[in-house]
């Protein structure tokens, strides 16, 4: 698919091509020169061998003609033929010449010219005897001419004749022999040619092949990728549908690409219904102010750079039930030029209400713990209340009732009564559920903490130490972080009460930091064993035999603090004894939730 | 029952009039009127508001009774009654606290005191632990 994968093949069939060219060319230049070769062979042929043999024949009459004319000048009538036939003599002789010298140029080979210059020395012998006829008949001695004539002239006729003979069928030789010789060197050329034709052709056949055979094995492979990646991104996009867990796709001008079925399922929405993340606020958060609050964050999200958790939503489906969810989003990126995120979800609201219904349990479950702290708020008071009726009948036994004296009794008691009544509503608001998040200092819930576990520490003479280093109100549900602080210091009495160290003691301090409202609760009763400190928040975990412990205190805790109120609890060992460090987030609201 | 209760009670205070009684309480309300019932009965009462101070107050003086709850600051009931032991092996105590207090109740070594007088107080309970101890002390002085 990539060209990067090709690469190695590309750049062989680019020099494949260059290679193909290169021999093209080359051979076109070659076949090029071959015809020049072929002009020069017969420029050549035209020029020297034919030539001369030519001109060997013209010779050949000049010297049949001169004889004629010497005939003429020794013969000669009268005055006036003579002078004619000797000019005729002269011209022919320069004619002669001037072949000679044509032959002279064009003649090949040594042999050649050796020819030439023999037969030249009989022509210029044959001339001095000539120009001794032509004196002799100008001097009207025409016997002496005609003897000459007889005697030397036909002496070198017949041998020029035969040497000229001889440069002519040399020249024929040479013409023949010269044909052949070119004639060879063609078809030797010719062959080359052939060849080099046929190579070329081989050569490229097999680049075309091989260029071919890629192209193709090329398309078909990028068909079966793009198939495969079809195919591929439809089993993503059915594994998207049918994920469990609720997943939406949007992008930053509102739009939503995808929803899966669990989105639509759980939410009872159709995709058609919910085309823009508007039209979905709208329709599952009823409250315009956390409509606008939940869009905001939405909107928000399209900054994100990596995977963020966003906490927990609530919302109604279309039937009108109340959902919870816990939502992450991660940015996909650019698509379409928008940047996109992708959002899952999981629903938790079965384990929500698993978790209210835990809490709520808990608190009962704490009722038996409940029942011996009302036992130590009531035990005073009782007391205090048998004492004066006993009082009142030693009295009555020993005769000396006082009206006054059984007024303050009677007074007494009745503020007694007061006291128990009070207890009972203390407990009773305790059990109570919180309705809503509210501004609380953490010193008055620490104070109605006091009043319900008060008696319980001090009737075991545990000294209770409290130190608020800050008045700042946070938002929380009140009850519920009572019962966390009754719950912790419940905790530190019965390990004071197991342990009994010398001066028992329950601190607790109240203070602030940039982000946080911290209140730590410690006490010296030995502290936590550490193979069970990281166990401790477990659910039904406990080191209290079963009479005394549930095991779902400091779970409880966990889940009110971190769940409800976005703090965080942890345990360690002091120097003297367990500590519990609560935080909770200032200014923060408690939940993000529409309730 | 009430009558019982009167001649028990007339018979009781010809014996108990003349002892001296300790009582510690940390219980303000609670130690105010016991020790008002108690001053009906024996003309000599102290009250302390916790082991220490009776501790401190047995050591002044020493008393035919001390009634003493378990459960107080600064020095418990127990700790009282064991360092009392080992001045006078035979000194009469006895204990008036909550039956509730079960943590406690284990460590009680029940040859140790004449009675556990339990809070809140029933008077023919509290009566009868008395006059065990004054017949105790009767025992002892003859």
């Amino acid at each position: 698919m990539k060209f990067f994968n090709h690469n190695k093949e590309i750049s062989l069939l680019f020099f494949a091509f260059v290679f193909l060219t290169i021999i093209a060319i080359s051979s076109k230049v070659y076949s090029n020169y071959l015809e020049k070769a072929q002009n020069k062979v017969f420029n050549d042929l035209y020029n020297h061998p034919l030539k001369v043999s030519n001109t060997a024949l013209k010779i050949q009459l000049n010297i049949h003609k001169i004889h004629l004319v010497l005939h003429h000048i020794a013969l000669s009538p009268n005055k006036e033929k003579l002078e004619i036939s000797i000019d005729q003599l002269e011209v022919l002789q320069e004619e002669t010449y001037d072949y000679f010298e044509i032959i002279k140029i064009n003649i090949l080979g040594e042999e050649g010219r050796k020819i030439l210059q023999e037969t030249l020395t009989y022509f210029k012998k044959w001339k001095s005897i000539q120009n001794n006829i032509m004196i002799s008949s100008k001097n009207n001695n025409f016997n002496k001419s005609i003897e000459i004539l007889e005697s030397d002239g036909d002496k070198y006729i017949l041998r020029l004749t035969t040497e000229v003979s001889k440069l002519y069928k040399y020249a024929n030789i040479k013409a023949v022999s010269f044909k052949e010789n070119s004639n060879e060197i063609f078809d030797f050329q010719q062959n080359i040619n052939i060849y080099l034709t046929f190579f070329i052709l081989i050569i490229f056949i097999i680049v075309a092949y091989f260029s071919i055979s890629q192209l193709y094995s090329y398309l078909s492979k990028n068909r079966k990728l793009t198939n495969n990646l079809k195919k591929k991104s439809k089993e993503f996009e059915t594994i998207i549908k049918e994920a469990p867990n609720p997943i939406i796709l949007h992008n930053e001008e509102g739009n939503v690409l995808m929803l899966n079925k669990a989105w639509t399922d759980i939410s009872g929405y159709t995709q058609k219904e919910i085309t823009t993340i508007d039209r979905w606020v709208d329709s599952v958060y009823k409250d315009l102010d956390t409509q606008k609050t939940v869009k905001k964050h939405i909107s928000g999200l399209y900054d994100i750079t990596k995977k963020i958790n966003e906490g927990t939503f609530s919302f109604f489906t279309k039937n009108n039930k109340k959902v919870t969810w816990q939502v992450s989003s991660s940015p996909l990126g650019i698509i379409d030029g928008k940047r996109t995120i992708i959002t899952s979800a999981m629903d938790i609201t079965e384990l929500k209400d698993k978790d209210e219904m835990i809490i709520t349990q808990s608190r009962h479950a704490a009722m038996g713990e409940m029942i011996g702290m009302i036992a130590h708020q009531w035990r005073q008071p009782i007391s205090i209340i048998a004492m004066d009726a006993n009082n009142m009948l030693v009295d009555i036994a020993l005769d000396s009732f006082d009206v006054n004296t059984v007024e303050s009794y009677a007074k007494n008691i009745t503020s007694q009564t007061q006291h128990l009544s009070q207890t009972i509503d203390d407990f009773r608001n305790f059990f109570k559920p919180d309705k809503k998040i509210l501004e609380v200092n953490l010193s008055k819930i620490m104070d109605d903490t006091f009043v319900i576990v008060k008696d319980s520490i001090k009737n075991n003479n545990i000294e209770l130490i409290t130190t608020f280093e800050t008045e700042r109100l946070i938002k929380a549900y009140p009850r519920e972080l009572m019962q966390v602080f009754v719950n912790i210091i419940t905790n530190a009495k019965d390990a004071l009460i197991t342990t009994k160290p010398k001066n028992p003691k329950i601190n607790i301090r109240v203070y602030e930091d940039e982000k946080y409202i911290n209140t730590e609760i410690f006490d010296n009763g030995g502290g936590v064993d550490i193979s069970i400190l990281s166990k401790i928040f477990d659910p039904y975990f406990s080191t209290k035999d079963e009479k005394n412990g549930t095991g779902l205190g400091l779970y409880m805790c966990k889940m009110i603090i971190e769940n409800h109120l976005n703090g965080s609890i942890k345990v360690s060992n002091k120097q003297e004894g367990a500590c519990f460090t609560i935080r909770l987030l200032k200014n923060v609201e408690g939940k993000k939730e529409n309730e | 029952m009430n009558n019982s209760t009167q001649i028990d009670l007339k018979t009781l205070m010809e014996e108990s009039k003349n002892l001296t009684v300790l009582y510690a309480e940390d219980e303000e309300l609670l130690r105010n009127n016991t020790a008002m019932l108690l001053r009906k009965l024996f003309q000599n009462v102290d009250v302390a508001v916790d082991g220490k101070d009776a501790f401190t107050k047995y050591l002044d003086n020493r008393y035919d009774i001390v009634i003493t709850d378990i459960s107080m600051p600064n020095m418990d009931g127990l700790e009282l009654i064991d360092r009392i032991r080992k001045m006078n092996l035979h000194q009469e105590i006895i204990i008036m606290s909550a039956y509730t207090e079960s943590a406690y109740t284990e460590q009680i070594n029940t040859a140790d005191v004449t009675g556990y007088i339990y809070k809140p107080v029933d008077m023919n309970q509290m009566f009868e632990i008395l006059k065990t101890s004054i017949d105790k002390l009767k025992e002892k002085g003859t």
